[in-house]
């Protein structure tokens, strides 16, 4: 596995490389290590004889240029190499075994689906000093903070809705109606964070409107957006829901001109790229908000940033957002969970304790791809929030993987028989099985340490 | 809240962790998971509940997997991943292993149950003569009778039981 990320990691060292040149060549070039010829053919007959068992006199042969066959040493050398660098499939009846060994692994655990874990209270209360003040608070939040909260809930979006309605009559001008709406939106989405019990400390850099600029964040459920509005108003581009949600989708949030589309429907995504270009265009709209792993996680990790929102001509602006979990666990899960009980959870809950951080503003670098660019941002907002950022597609949520990654294991699993029957050929089987015995053994072969 | 393990009696894990080589604890984990997988809650597992695991889906050896646990029930289940508990019986594993080149499970491994693994392992990228080649390395190589297949005892001989035991044991469950 390390040689697989060490030969990953090489194009960007090699990046580096040109682009510091300039710097390099002001310096003194640093003091190399010098090696004289027969220090050098005694390192490499060290390592070679790590893995294979040359008779000593070949040995000398390789270091003093005696009058052995040139082309057979080489060609040790060579397989030697080749068996160092590359990871060594067994040509007998180990063959499957660590692929099958991690395929088993992968169906008691799967690092995939820890990223959508649910985050299971501890029980607490069974103690009979604990459980009169659990059966008080019981009482407090389901009887009394309950009522209050869902009346706070109903009645600002019923104020929303009037207030909106008669604003609309009085003011003739359009883009001043609008503007109305979103001043009114913001005092909306106060109103339902009061209504969650909402402890949100936001930091950082204080987000502004205007073009050429998206905001893009971690997601953990559907609140996120309720969160980020009662920073600034964002038009946000996501999925379409169901009832109820769909009201809110279509009804209240209009005047923001959101983006909503249907995941299952792929012809849309040129279309809505499109519209996203448009609004990131435009300074009279609320800005942009994205959440580019396309799905809710449960605040622990991040899953693969999409690129979509990183290959628009506009800055980008990451904001990490970090839920506490002491009191309820924010992340919807969308599977399991149907929105009502989600919201039920969080209503009859103590307090919803949210981190909200907007970092400095990122533009993709010369040179940068807009696949590497979106990894770095996800890095940066993992790193803020303390989550652990790994590479899985979230779309595996629903859709199965492709059969590509099949296709890719299955062509460097040939590549690699390929060398290892060159080699048990010019070795011969005995040699072969010195060089077994000396390997270390094998490790099970599971996608988990692999960047796919 | 909590695990839902209701619909699971706490009679029934024990018996189940009794059969396997399990703990109640492992069982209970081992229920939660398999509710996980059964997305059309039937009870049994299907090829296409076990292949919305993402990184079983990239597993080149998928189709030897999903035909080994194909439709089965929570008890088969455990008694299929019981062998990977690290209390499990050294022979047990050995066997598991066995098992999963007996493609055709005629209780010896023949060049055509090798042929079948090795082609979901390389795909098309190699030679149908490649393949020949490799087959009849691995099979001489091990068979000490000469009767061209390999037995059980040839397999356990043929290869290093410690390395077959540490593959087929997943410490958490």
């Amino acid at each position: 596995m390390e040689v697989v990320e060490q030969v990953a990691a090489e194009p960007a060292e090699k990046q580096e490389a040109e682009v510091e040149q300039p710097v390099l060549e002001e310096t003194e070039p640093p003091e190399l290590e010098r090696f004289t010829r027969k220090d050098t053919l005694e390192h490499v007959t060290a390592l070679i004889s790590k893995v294979v068992d040359l008779p000593d006199d070949m040995l000398s042969g390789v270091i003093f240029g005696d009058e052995y066959d040139r082309q057979e040493i080489q060609q040790v050398i060579e397989n030697a190499t080749y068996n160092l660098v590359t990871p060594k499939i067994p040509l007998d009846l180990n063959l499957a075994l660590p692929t099958f060994g991690g395929a088993m692994e992968d169906i008691v655990q799967d690092s995939f689906n820890k990223c959508f874990e649910a985050h299971l209270p501890v029980p607490w209360n069974w103690n009979a000093y604990l459980l009169p003040a659990y059966l008080l608070g019981i009482f407090v939040r389901y009887f009394v903070l309950f009522p209050i909260r869902l009346t706070i809930l109903i009645w600002s979006i019923i104020a929303f809705l009037v207030i909106s309605t008669i604003n609309r009559k009085i003011e003739k001008d359009e883009q001043k109606a609008i503007e109305k709406d979103r001043k009114l939106m913001w005092y909306l989405a106060n109103a339902w964070i009061m209504a969650l019990g909402g402890v949100i400390q936001y930091s950082g850099v204080a987000p502004t409107t205007g073009a050429k600029q998206v905001y893009v964040s971690n997601h953990t459920s559907i609140i996120d957006y309720v969160v980020l509005l009662g920073a600034q108003t964002f038009a946000v581009v996501g999925q379409h829901h169901p009832q109820p949600l769909a009201f809110f989708q279509d009804v209240v949030l209009k005047c923001l001109s959101c983006i909503w589309f249907d995941r299952k429907e792929l012809k849309d995504r040129g279309l809505v790229r499109n519209r996203i270009q448009e609004h990131v265009n435009r300074a009279d709209v609320a800005p942009l908000l994205i959440f580019p792993e396309g799905t809710c996680v449960n605040n622990h990790y991040t899953v693969m940033f999409k690129k979509g929102a990183f290959e628009l001509d506009a800055e980008v602006c990451p904001v990490t957002l970090k839920y506490n979990n002491i009191f309820v666990d924010a992340f919807w899960d969308t599977r399991n969970v149907s929105f009502l009980r989600y919201l039920f959870e969080l209503l009859t809950s103590w307090a919803l304790i949210c981190d909200v951080t907007f970092l400095e503003r990122q533009k993709i670098q010369p040179g940068e791809t807009p696949v590497e660019f979106a990894q770095r941002v996800q890095t940066l907002i993992s790193d803020v929030g303390g989550l652990e950022a790994t590479q899985f597609n979230g779309y595996f949520k629903h859709i199965r993987a492709d059969k590509k990654f099949i296709a890719q294991r299955q062509k460097e699993t040939a590549q690699t028989m390929l060398r290892s029957l060159k080699l048990q050929k010019t070795l011969g089987d005995e040699k072969v099985k010195k060089i077994a015995l000396k390997k270390t053994s094998v490790g099970k072969q599971s996608l988990t340490r692999r960047n796919v | 809240m909590g695990a839902n393990t209701s619909s699971l009696l706490s009679e029934e894990i024990e018996e189940i962790a009794r059969e396997s080589n399990l703990s109640a604890r492992d069982i209970k984990s081992l229920y939660k998971r398999f509710q996980k997988l059964d997305r059309s809650k039937s009870g049994v597992l299907s090829a296409d509940d076990l292949t919305m695991i993402p990184e079983l889906a990239m597993n080149p050896l998928v189709p030897r997997v999903t035909a080994l646990l194909h439709n089965t029930n929570f008890r088969q289940f455990v008694n299929f991943l019981g062998v990977l508990s690290p209390n499990a019986q050294k022979s047990a594993k050995i066997d598991f292993a066995y098992r999963i080149y007996d493609v055709d499970g005629d209780g010896v491994i023949n060049a055509s149950d090798l042929q079948t693994i090795l082609r979901m392992m390389v795909g098309d990228n190699l030679k149908d003569e490649t393949l020949d080649e490799i087959t009849e390395m691995i099979i001489s190589n091990a068979d000490l009778d000469g009767d061209k297949v390999i037995n059980r005892s040839e397999f356990e001989t043929a290869l290093n039981t410690e390395d077959v035991v540490n593959l087929m044991t997943v410490s958490t469950f």
